[in-house]
């Protein structure tokens, strides 16, 4: 029989009621998050596409805003859509000829202090003036993923043989039928955009709040409901009241852990 | 540590939960087969500004993940691949002086590769 450490016999008891709650399949990147200051979350999506991206940059705005999470006005682009350098608070969705280097679509984000603070789109005309991906299903589907990516989303599903959802946030070769984001997505921006700090500005907009302050150490945190790749808990759970929960997200240092040094 | 987990890891495979050991994954290993070369290169100093990230795979993969490191902090970026292809280009925000590092993800014919490479750009 496996004697087991106190320490052990905590941790074990962590997993354990990690098990038995209801599953949340997570397809956040990596707890990436804007810092949400207001009850929605408000970043600009500048437009830089031409006529031949208009509607699906408006279409996947649009659908993104079905979220009761982000509000995200469409305004005027601020950026060369040729090299689409970032802007300092908002995503900036560009289109251009740039080249056949291996890529539909990409987004990128840049992080400061543990929070988002801007965001690319960029869509590839190389590839999309090409029969094979000049087609609506792609254009939509390409444009929702990577916009959803500059929400702090990231694949619900990597395997591009497979059609397993209706997400734009699924890698698929037939993305017919996933234009869209799906309800996971908008539960998981909910899970992304439910904690501490937008719960305190909401507070400091005439709220209540019953919730015990959190601290530094994970005994403050509740429980986990996630973990990371190398196991650690990196989404925790605590229940505050009737209806009200505070989540936390830890974004581990490297070699760290819930117990130090891992 | 090793000790530490096991119990854990055992417990959650009886209960069907996949679980990541921490420590290097099997995929790791191999990352010397599939990245054939980049620009920058591994271990390099280079004149900056640095615009663009070329990764060259041995067979076809499909890039998925690719994160800087740098004096600016951290930037990742989402890759849509085109398929499995053996060469990216990635374009960068003109990287200027400091140390940076590269970590990129990928998968090919259903497996799974990540690997860092670390390159200098100078004054």
């Amino acid at each position: 029989m496996i004697k087991l450490s106190r320490r052990q016999k905590l941790t074990l008891g962590i997993v354990a009621v990690g098990m038995t709650a209801p599953v949340i399949a997570s397809h956040s990147w990596s707890n990436y998050h804007w810092k949400r200051t207001t009850a929605e979350l408000t970043v600009p999506v500048g437009d830089n596409v031409d006529s031949r991206w208009d509607a699906y940059l408006t279409k996947a705005v649009a659908d993104w805003n079905q979220s009761t999470v982000i509000n995200s006005p469409k305004v005027a682009g601020s950026t060369n859509p040729k090299n689409c350098r970032a802007v300092a608070g908002t995503i900036q969705a560009c289109n251009s000829n740039y080249g056949n280097n291996g890529w539909l679509g990409l987004a990128s984000i840049s992080l400061s202090g543990g929070h988002i603070t801007q965001g690319t789109t960029k869509l590839n005309d190389t590839y999309y003036d090409t029969a094979q991906y000049n087609t609506p299903a792609w254009r939509a589907a390409v444009t929702c993923q990577e916009i959803g990516h500059d929400y702090g989303l990231g694949h619900q599903d990597e395997d591009s043989s497979t059609d397993n959802t209706t997400s734009c946030m699924d890698y698929t070769n037939r993305p017919e039928g996933n234009e869209s984001p799906d309800a996971h997505d908008y539960q998981q921006l909910n899970t992304i955009y439910n904690h501490i700090e937008s719960a305190m500005a909401i507070m400091s907009g005439g709220g209540a709040s019953t919730g015990a302050d959190v601290g530094d150490t994970p005994a403050t945190w509740g429980r986990p409901i996630n973990f990371d790749r190398q196991g650690r808990p990196n989404i925790y759970e605590r229940i505050d009241g009737p209806g009200q929960k505070t989540i936390t997200h830890v974004t581990w240092a490297i070699g760290e852990g819930p117990r130090g040094r891992d | 540590m090793r000790n530490f987990w096991v119990p854990a890891l055992r417990l959650m495979t009886l209960s069907g939960c996949a679980a990541h050991p921490p420590g290097k994954s099997p995929e790791q290993a191999t990352e010397v087969r599939i990245l054939a070369r980049s620009t920058p290169a591994d271990g390099s100093t280079v004149a900056g500004p640095v615009d663009n990230l070329q990764l060259v795979y041995v067979r076809p993969a499909r890039l998925l993940e690719v994160t800087v490191e740098g004096p600016d902090g951290l930037s990742p970026t989402m890759v849509n691949a085109v398929g499995e292809v053996t060469d990216y280009s990635i374009p960068l925000p003109g990287l200027t002086s400091g140390n940076y590092r590269v970590n990129w993800r990928a998968s090919a014919a259903g497996r799974s590769y990540n690997g860092v490479l670390k390159f200098t750009v100078g004054d």
